[in-house]
């Protein structure tokens, strides 16, 4: 007969990593670890495009860094410093892709670009998004949306046929890509397609860099 | 297999999205690679990123620092300022301080060293904050209290 020896308990909540905790992480930043973090941080960057408003992957990574320190985002020592700062600059990312969409006309958010680093009157850094006004859904509002989003999708339009006309003489690029747009995953397009672990990777690392040339001519980077 | 409704938009942001997740689990050689394909060298971003990192975490601590002493010396000034007279040296201070306890009544003696058991390590803030306390209370000597002279 089996006897119980432990009861089942939830695991204890993680206490948040302190101040130097995040010190000695950003000493101990391997070559790895500072490329992953930064490609990232690029590759968002080319993801909200004008949302960015000026904004470069260093503002994206120097904020994150604040919101770590601040107690707005916490590490979880359990996962590695760099797997959570990826994980705070993808949401800070999505939070300037959506404060955008639902701003754009807004005279604030013109001020951004200026005003990268706001800090109160005490000197101390605040989010750049403190103080934005909410939104107030209008009819003269919607219509401006409606021309922001047709003016966007023509531009994103013409980006994605670059993007597919760069790799029209490369199958498995062409397959891959095509298995991106319609939000397939990696082994769902493998499988699919028959494509090996191998190809996979070499496929990738060519779409990387076709993608990020593309990317970096249109935003004049 | 493609989506006819998916706009331009959505499959641009699909394809970058891709291409950030395969970022954040690429095995380094590739990371090291792409960034030399880029033109970059992976050694000296290295170095850049964490010196661009280290400092705006020093600015960040130094900044904290500055407000919390910019809290105390508020403080500080508020009860010197206010309506009683504190001690300029924080030795004069601690004098005072282990003077007002020795002078209390037993049962805020013997409370007061069962929550702190050190008082010698007592810092200056602990002791103006305590000092604060008292003259709240009415424990400080009169020289020390204006609203009593």
């Amino acid at each position: 007969m089996k006897t119980k020896t432990k009861t089942s308990q939830a695991p204890p909540k993680p206490e948040p990593a302190s101040a130097a905790d995040i010190e000695q992480a950003l000493k101990a930043l391997t070559l790895e670890d500072t490329e992953r973090i930064r490609q990232y941080a690029a590759n968002r960057i080319q993801r909200i495009r004008r949302a960015a408003n000026g904004r470069s992957q260093d503002d994206l990574m120097q904020e994150g860094l604040f919101r770590l320190l601040d107690g707005r985002r916490h590490w979880d020592k359990r996962i590695s410093f760099t797997q959570c700062f990826i994980g705070v600059i993808r949401s800070i990312a999505s939070e300037l892709a959506g404060h955008r969409e639902r701003n754009e006309e807004l005279p604030e958010y013109a001020h951004l670009e200026a005003d990268l680093r706001k800090t109160n009157d005490e000197g101390k850094d605040v989010s750049p998004f403190d103080g934005l006004a909410e939104p107030s859904p209008n009819a003269e509002h919607s219509l401006i949306q409606a021309e922001v989003t047709a003016e966007r999708e023509a531009e994103n339009k013409a980006l994605v046929h670059e993007i597919e006309a760069a790799f029209a003489s490369d199958d498995k690029a062409g397959i891959l890509i095509l298995g991106f747009q319609d939000g397939m995953d990696g082994p769902a397009i493998r499988a699919a397609f028959e494509i090996s672990e191998q190809e996979f990777k070499t496929t990738m690392r060519r779409i990387r860099y076709g993608v990020n040339r593309i990317m970096e001519k249109r935003n004049g980077r | 297999m493609a989506d006819k409704e998916r706009s331009h938009t959505e499959k641009l942001e699909k394809i970058l999205d891709f291409i950030g997740d395969h970022i954040r689990s690429a095995p380094a050689d590739e990371l090291i690679e792409a960034a030399r394909e880029e033109g970059r060298d992976p050694g000296e971003e290295n170095t850049r990123l964490k010196s661009l990192l280290l400092k705006k975490f020093k600015s960040h601590q130094q900044k904290k620092l500055a407000e919390a002493r910019e809290g105390y010396r508020r403080e500080l000034a508020s009860i010197s300022e206010g309506d009683f007279n504190l001690p300029d040296t924080p030795e004069e201070r601690r004098t005072l301080f282990m003077a007002t306890i020795a002078q209390a009544n037993s049962q805020l003696q013997s409370t007061f060293t069962m929550q702190h058991r050190d008082l010698s390590e007592f810092s200056d803030e602990d002791i103006v904050a305590n000092l604060k306390k008292f003259h709240q209370l009415g424990l400080l000597p009169n020289a020390y209290s204006r609203d009593r002279k």
